[in-house]
């Protein structure tokens, strides 16, 4: 009988066994959301989204990354650059223009935005009035990152605000109560909610954790921005005042110019940028990778348009033809080619600690604050005003004499004081994601009369109007065909 | 019984009054040999029973037995194969018997996993396939030996890299998204490991009333493979395996140096002078084969031994198995050694032990994603060689002419780098039978296995890869151990012409998984190990607990050996759902009545007629990657800036649960002039409360939530057909066929008609329609005025109805529509053997018929120009290239960066996915007795066999044997650019002594 209780004993063991297991590396919500170092990393996780591969369709592509993938969305129908040849990577549809609603680069950075909207609502939501200040700073930063993803994906699905408030804008998502289908609200909507979620931003945060976090400036920056994109200019020209008058930060200097793009961490006008660290280097898969080519990385097939050049060469004294690297053979002289296209690599994503394809790209940065103030007093008529910030962003780039403008009269072949503002914010904030708005939300048209594989056979000029239907990306079919309430874009 | 009394007294004494001894009469000794009638000498084991007691007893070793019995007691002789012997004692005290073999092979028991039937009283749907069938195949897998060999089994190769395995899946797809591997069941135990030499039988369990008893594991049905053993006299077997593999592309080839030049030259149009600039003439004379380069055969080596015996104590099986095969692919390569040893140990005439031990050590040399695709990507005019015949070395920094658009060498590459799979497993069973009493005796059967890994993935510091890195290595090491316990108490009683029987019992299981990666970099040349890496990158580590409980109980009861009935039920209880959903419950019955046993039966020329008919549920807990559904929680595993970052990885779903399949079988299993088995059944398999991985709004935050939405079915039928067709003494041809035939159909879903599935190449589940359809802008062809693509415009009105229907030219104008099914209709194979005098032939056929392949890799082999830096492939012979307006073509003009998206996802790339292949053919030769005793062995046989010889498909994809179920990374029904198969060729000999 003894042995017979053995066997019993042994098959038995397991029911005392728990039935209940829980995640390795996981925390239920409400432990992470009720002390402040579970915020904090739930806040960390927000921004760190920006920068990681996400599982999307079943699969880690080594190319989805949000900050690659909005980076390529933004610049690459602009005129500041020029493809070399072609690619199965949807950034071609990018280039070329030839959009269709189920690239996965726009699939990815629509649901990538709304994954990190939908962490910044878990917070927002689980937070009540009454917090201490650590709380509101971290609280800030998530209604600042939910305004950013939000103003992002509009730059990229919705018109501008000038061609029309009631356009279709994006899919506000600004609660967790919120229905799974929701409409697209209208561009003027969306707007609102943007500036008003920022202006709670700024309210909230009173700490600095460093550019790598959201902070109070930053949030003024962004609302420059975007009175800059909705035309109440002097509310452009008061943030940016708010922001250059915050002590953090002041202009790069020439000498470290090159490098604090580099080294985002040692800029001292970053004032939001997107942390990598060594294991987040993107390697091929890198924003820089399409750029350039160095130590056998990088694809470098991206090259500066031939016109954004000439504008650069002509000053060479220019820091900011600095990261401009032409390819040369090994005679030194000649540029090599390819595709018949002369290889000029830019390099302002790469060497971050000395790692080709390794970089924290600047998001907002001081630079571009004074050119929305240029901007916005260009268009009030302060032409004055605006040609002096203007100076001071080419000073600070090494230009002197006449290679700056003298007074409003002093307009060195440009049509107009905005003409001059909107040519510095192209060679200022080149490849940064700017220029496709600023061109057409000032209705001026997309000139792309260089070569380059967009050109079609036998074609040397393409001008693209201000109203085209392509300067904006179709709605993911993901979205339009599980939500029946989007309407897609024409 | 004096022992068992000792034992057992308390059962006895409980049992004494329905125990019945009926034997207190005088009795005199009998004493005989059982010989089987072919074989001519003793067989042990044999059963002998005095009918209508409980005395018996077994023949020893040499088939000699004795006990005691009445002159007017009847004997009864059984043994497994052979036909039923009764034999009246009378006056004799010697019983010599002569057992014949059973051929109808109803004898043949079937090991159903927690207990075993013979074929005649099965009541589930289940065949068994001998090891010996299985393996004419040489792989070092059993799921590719099943190919084409069952009914309803489709066995579908999803790579053709070496030690991968091959794909099951019985009975079509049971879930949309959530259906999973068919449960491996090895010497009665769930999981465990074994290799195809070692295979006596597989069984498959095909409908619930089978596969109930294994409750939330068996929603893919189950495979029961059992190990061989040893009985008889001592024998070593020895056998070897060398052969010689190389790949097949099917239809797929890609373009010549010449061909190339010349589709490229019309896609600069007019452009001439670019174009010289871009292709020079002289590059017409280079035409270098990438693929001849990078693939290469490869041999493949299998050896084994083993002994094998049994006394009436002991019986013994050891064995050793060593695979080494090299992959078509360079550098790429499994080698595989295995041990086994089942032994069985009559410890007390009613105690026995049985152990299993098995221990393998496996080593998988990995290709790189690129290596496979790249050597048909490249142009034929860059060559991988330096003048001096080293290997070049080429990225974007060499200032070399390179046409390919990457500029890239695999070739260099794969010289250095590496990624090294490494497992090591030990697995054991111990069972233990305690005979209580004749009709009840209780089970304990436990299985412990431990499971290592170690992938390593390294970069060379001199290759393109490793370069700017100085070096990269990564590795991980994964653990993992697997414990099951079951206990059994089971009774098995006759009453005249009254059996009886079943089990209840209680199973539990404790499973955990630990992982620990690191990578570092800057690595000096010549070293690959971490110690060496001066630069730490990242690292990572976890662990994953998983438990069950389950009780399980069977019950049988069968009259006059016509009638049979069969019970199982299961509770399952599954950490992977919330508290309160978390039990499921499994229940299976089943019925069989043989008819032909009834006397008014005269068959006529059917000589055996059985009807089967069950009902069964098993349930499904397969969420997928995430263990923690029901979970509201943030991962940690992530970091910004050096701090931890929280992320919610789910949209949890509290309320998930269980998925159960109802499925429902009648069956008819008959035998006809004893030549021809029949067996024929009708399953109609309804899956309700799907787990599905329901696509959300991106705007949601989420791809998708897993929830229990809807129901599906599968219904079908199976006919497998073994023919006896010739049966001489120096001839015989025996066929077996067997085709299975599965509708599948969507009937609900909660809160919607259609689900869709995929991103690019999307897939569609509408209610009332099959399961899942290819979902695309529909291609209606080329524009004979000007080449053009043309998709297929959808007119509607306000209201969104259709009221017309147009050709376009504009990709986005084209509407998503159903365009094909993605799963096969019909399937099955057909296998013939020959026998003269001592030469035997096989030959194995598969097939399927009736899906849509999406052939993606042509988004960039066949690409009218999208992407003049890759090669192209061949156009296929019914496939024509449009040149000039009123050409009737299938492919549109070809123009450099691509004509109007027309490579972009779209029906113009779905194939009918329709083959036969030539699977398996081998010829052998076994030696005369004579022959064998001068050299000395019992068995010498010799075998040459080719695999894969031969594809009859219209698909011009490398393969069109796709896999029909969903993975994280590919829709079912896709092909993209699989590690393509071999044709193999072998030599066997294997011999006994």
């Amino acid at each position: 009988m003894k042995k017979v209780s053995y066997i019993i004993i042994i098959a038995l063991f397991q029911i005392g066994c728990s039935l209940d297991q829980l995640p390795s590396d996981g925390l239920v919500n409400e432990s992470l959301s009720q002390n402040y170092e579970g915020l904090l990393a739930a806040t960390d996780g927000n921004y760190s989204m920006l920068k990681d591969y996400i599982t999307y369709d079943g699969s880690l592509d080594a190319r989805n990354a949000w900050v690659r993938q909005f980076h390529q969305l933004s610049e690459f129908p602009s005129d500041n650059v020029m493809l070399s040849g072609s690619t199965t990577d949807p950034l071609f549809f990018a280039f070329t223009r030839e959009h269709f609603a189920t690239m996965f680069n726009t699939a990815y950075v629509w649901y990538i935005s709304y994954k990190a909207i939908n962490g910044t609502n878990q917070i927002i939501d689980a937070l009540g009035e009454d917090l201490d200040d650590d709380s509101r700073q971290l609280l800030g930063e998530n209604y600042f990152l939910r305004a950013y993803m939000h103003l992002g994906l509009l730059k990229l699905f919705a018109l501008p605000y000038t061609h029309g408030v009631d356009n279709p804008g994006i899919v506000l998502k600004t609660s967790l109560l919120d229905e799974p289908e929701e409409a697209r609200s209208t561009v003027g909507q969306c707007y609102d909610q943007i500036e008003s979620d920022l202006l709670k931003a700024e309210e909230l945060m009173n700490d600095f954790r460093g550019a790598a976090y959201a902070n109070k400036a930053a949030a003024q920056a962004l609302l420059s921005r975007i009175y800059l994109h909705m035309e109440r200019w002097q509310d452009a020209v008061d943030y940016a005042d708010l922001a250059i008058g915050d002590d953090q930060f002041e202009l790069e200097t020439r000498d470290n110019y090159v490098n604090s793009f580099w080294n985002a961490s040692q800029s001292s006008e970053a004032m939001f940028y997107v942390a990598h660290l060594l294991q987040d280097d993107k390697g091929f898969g890198a924003i820089g990778s399409m750029y350039l080519t160095d130590q056998s990385q990088g694809w470098g097939e991206i090259y500066p348009s031939e016109t954004l050049r000439n504008i650069l060469e002509a000053n060479s004294d220019d820091v900011r033809n600095d990261f401009i690297k032409p390819d040369y053979d090994v005679d030194g002289v000649t540029v090599k080619q390819r595709n018949g296209y002369p290889k000029y690599f830019i390099s302002k994503f790469s060497y971050q600690d000395d790692v080709v394809t390794l970089n924290s790209p600047q998001m907002i940065r001081l630079s571009e604050v004074y050119l929305n103030k240029a901007e916005a007093l260009a268009h009030l008529g302060q032409s004055d005003p605006a040609i002096t910030i203007v100076n001071t962003i080419r000073t600070r780039a090494g230009l002197s004499g006449t290679a700056l403008y003298a007074d409003a009269s002093d307009l060195k072949g440009l049509a107009s004081v905005l003409e001059v503002v909107l040519n510095e914010r192209r060679i200022e904030l080149a490849w940064e994601g700017f220029r496709v708005l600023d061109l057409i939300r000032n209705k001026k048209d997309i000139d792309r009369s260089y070569p380059g594989v967009h050109l079609a056979q036998g074609e040397s000029t393409q001008i693209i109007p201000w109203d085209d239907a392509r300067n904006i990306y179709f709605i993911p079919a993901n979205e339009v065909l599980n939500n029946p309430k989007v309407v897609q874009n024409p | 019984m004096k022992l068992i009394y000792k034992l057992y007294r308390p059962f006895v004494v409980a049992l004494i009054m329905m125990a019945s001894f009926s034997h207190i009469q005088a009795q005199s000794k009998i004493t005989g040999t059982v010989t089987g009638a072919q074989e001519g000498y003793g067989i042990p084991g044999v059963t002998i029973i005095v009918k209508g007691s409980n005395s018996g007893t077994t023949t020893d070793m040499d088939g000699n037995f004795s006990l005691e019995a009445n002159s007017e007691d009847v004997l009864i002789f059984s043994f497994v194969g052979f036909l039923t012997v009764e034999q009246t004692v009378g006056k004799r005290t010697v019983i010599n018997v002569e057992l014949v073999e059973d051929i109808s092979e109803l004898a043949e028991v079937v090991i159903m996993g927690y207990s075993e039937k013979s074929r005649r009283e099965l009541t589930a749907s289940a065949t068994t396939v001998s090891g010996k069938d299985l393996q004419n195949v040489t792989t070092s897998g059993v799921g590719s030996m099943l190919q084409g060999k069952v009914a309803g089994v489709s066995v579908t190769t999803a790579s053709g890299a070496p030690g991968a395995a091959a794909e099951i899946r019985i009975r079509g797809v049971n879930s949309l998204t959530a259906d999973r591997d068919p449960l491996i069941v090895v010497d009665g135990m769930i999981g465990g490991t074994y290799q195809p030499n070692d295979v006596e039988s597989v069984t498959v369990l095909k409908d619930a009333a089978a596969t109930a008893l294994y409750g939330k594991l068996a929603a893919g049905g189950v495979l029961i493979v059992t190990t061989k053993s040893g009985s008889g006299e001592p024998v070593i077997e020895f056998s070897s395996s060398v052969g010689m593999r190389e790949i097949t592309t099917g239809n797929f080839e890609v373009m010549n140096s010449k061909e190339l030049y010349e589709t490229q030259k019309t896609m600069w149009g007019d452009d001439l002078v670019n174009f010289l600039k871009a292709r020079p003439e002289d590059l017409e004379d280079l035409d270098f084969n990438w693929v001849d380069e990078a693939y290469k055969p490869g041999i493949i080596q299998n050896y084994y031994i083993a002994a094998r015996g049994s006394n009436d104590k002991i019986n013994y099986s050891v064995s050793l198995d060593y695979w080494d095969e090299e992959g078509t692919l360079q550098k790429t390569g499994y080698d595989r050694l295995s041990f086994r040893t089942n032994l069985g140990f009559q410890l007390k005439p009613n105690v026995h032990v049985r152990t299993n031990l098995a221990i393998v050590s496996s080593e998988t040399n990995q290709d790189f994603w690129d290596w496979r695709y790249d050597p048909f990507l490249y142009l034929p005019w860059d060559n991988p060689y330096n003048e001096d015949g080293s290997i070049k070395y080429i990225d974007n920094t060499s200032s070399e002419v390179w046409y390919g658009r990457d500029r890239k060498n695999v070739l260099h590459s794969a010289q250095y780098n590496y990624s090294l799979w490494k497992t090591f497993e030990i697995s054991g069973n111990i069972f233990l039978t305690v005979d209580i009493t004749d009709w009840l005796s209780i089970e304990s059967r436990n299985k412990a296995s431990v499971y290592n890994s170690r992938g390593e993935t390294f970069y060379d510091p001199r290759t393109r890869e490793g370069k700017s890195a100085s070096g990269s290595l990564s590795t991980s090491e994964g653990y993992s151990h697997d414990l099951i316990s079951t206990f059994l108490v089971r009774a098995d009683k006759s009453f005249g012409k009254h059996s009886i029987g079943g089990f209840v019992g209680v199973e539990g299981s404790e499973y955990y998984y630990e992982d620990l990666g690191a990578t570092g970099r800057n690595i000096p040349i010549g070293l690959n190990v971490m110690s060496a890496a001066s630069e730490p990158v990242s690292s990572y580590g976890s662990n994953v607990t998983g438990t069950s409980l389950s009780y399980l109980s069977e019950a049988t009861y069968s009259y006059n050996n016509k009638y049979f009935v069969n019970g199982v039920f299961r509770a399952d209880a599954s950490s992977q759902f919330g508290k309160s959903v978390r039990w499921g419950y499994f229940p299976g019955v089943s019925v069989s009545y043989i008819i032909s046993e009834e006397d008014f039966f005269t068959g006529g020329f059917i000589s055996f007629l059985k009807l089967r008919a069950s009902y069964g549920e098993v349930g499904n807990d397969n969420v997928g990657d995430n263990p923690f559904p029901f979970l509201s929680y943030y991962s940690l595993s992530g970091q910004y800036n050096g701090s931890p970052a929280a992320t919610i990885p789910l949209l949890a779903n509290p309320l998930i649960t269980w998925e159960t399949s109802i499925s429902r079988n009648v069956g008819v299993d008959m035998n006809v002039r004893e030549r021809v088995d029949v067996t024929l059944d009708y399953y109609n398999n309804k899956t309700v409360d799907l787990l599905l991985d329901v696509q959300l709004p991106f705007s949601t935050g989420f791809e998708l939530q897993t929830g229990n939405v809807g129901a599906i079915r599968n219904q079908g039928v199976e006919l497998g057909v073994n023919a006896k067709v010739i049966q001489k003494t120096n001839f015989s041809w025996s066929s077996s066929f067997n085709a299975a035939y599965n509708v599948s159909k969507n009937l609900e879903f909660a809160s919607t008609d259609e689900l869709q599935f995929g991103s690019e190449n999307k897939q569609i589940a509408k209610v009332g329609e099959e399961l899942r359809q290819w979902y695309l802008p529909k291609w209606l062809g080329v524009d004979p005025a000007n080449g053009d693509p043309l998709w297929e415009k959808v007119l509607r009105d306000e209201s969104g109805n259709i009221t017309g229907r147009e050709a376009t030219n504009n990709y986005n104008e084209a509407e998503f529509q159903a365009v094909g099914s993605v799963m096969p209709k019909v399937y099955g194979g057909w296998t013939n053997n020959l026998n003269y005098k001592g030469f035997s032939l096989s030959v194995v056929l598969s097939y399927q018929a009736g899906n849509k392949i999406y052939h993606r890799a042509r988004q960039f082999f066949d690409n009218d120009g999208a992407y003049t830096e890759y090669n192209l492939m061949k156009l296929e012979d019914d496939w024509s290239r449009w040149e000039k307006p009123g050409d009737i073509a299938t492919h549109p003009l070809p123009v450099r960066g691509g004509n109007k998206l027309s490579n972009a996802p779209s029906s113009r790339y779905l194939e009918d996915g329709s083959y036969i292949r030539l699977r398996n053919v081998s010829l052998g030769y076994t030696f005369s007795d004579a022959v064998c005793s001068v050299i000395g062995v019992k068995d010498l046989n010799i075998s040459l066999s080719g695999d894969n010889l031969y594809t009859w498909t219209k698909f011009s994809g490398l393969d069109p044997d796709v896999r029909i179920s969903s993975a994280p990374y590919e829709l079912p029904g896709v092909q993209d650019f699989k590690y393509p198969i071999s044709k193999q060729y072998l030599v066997k000999l294997s011999a006994k002594f």
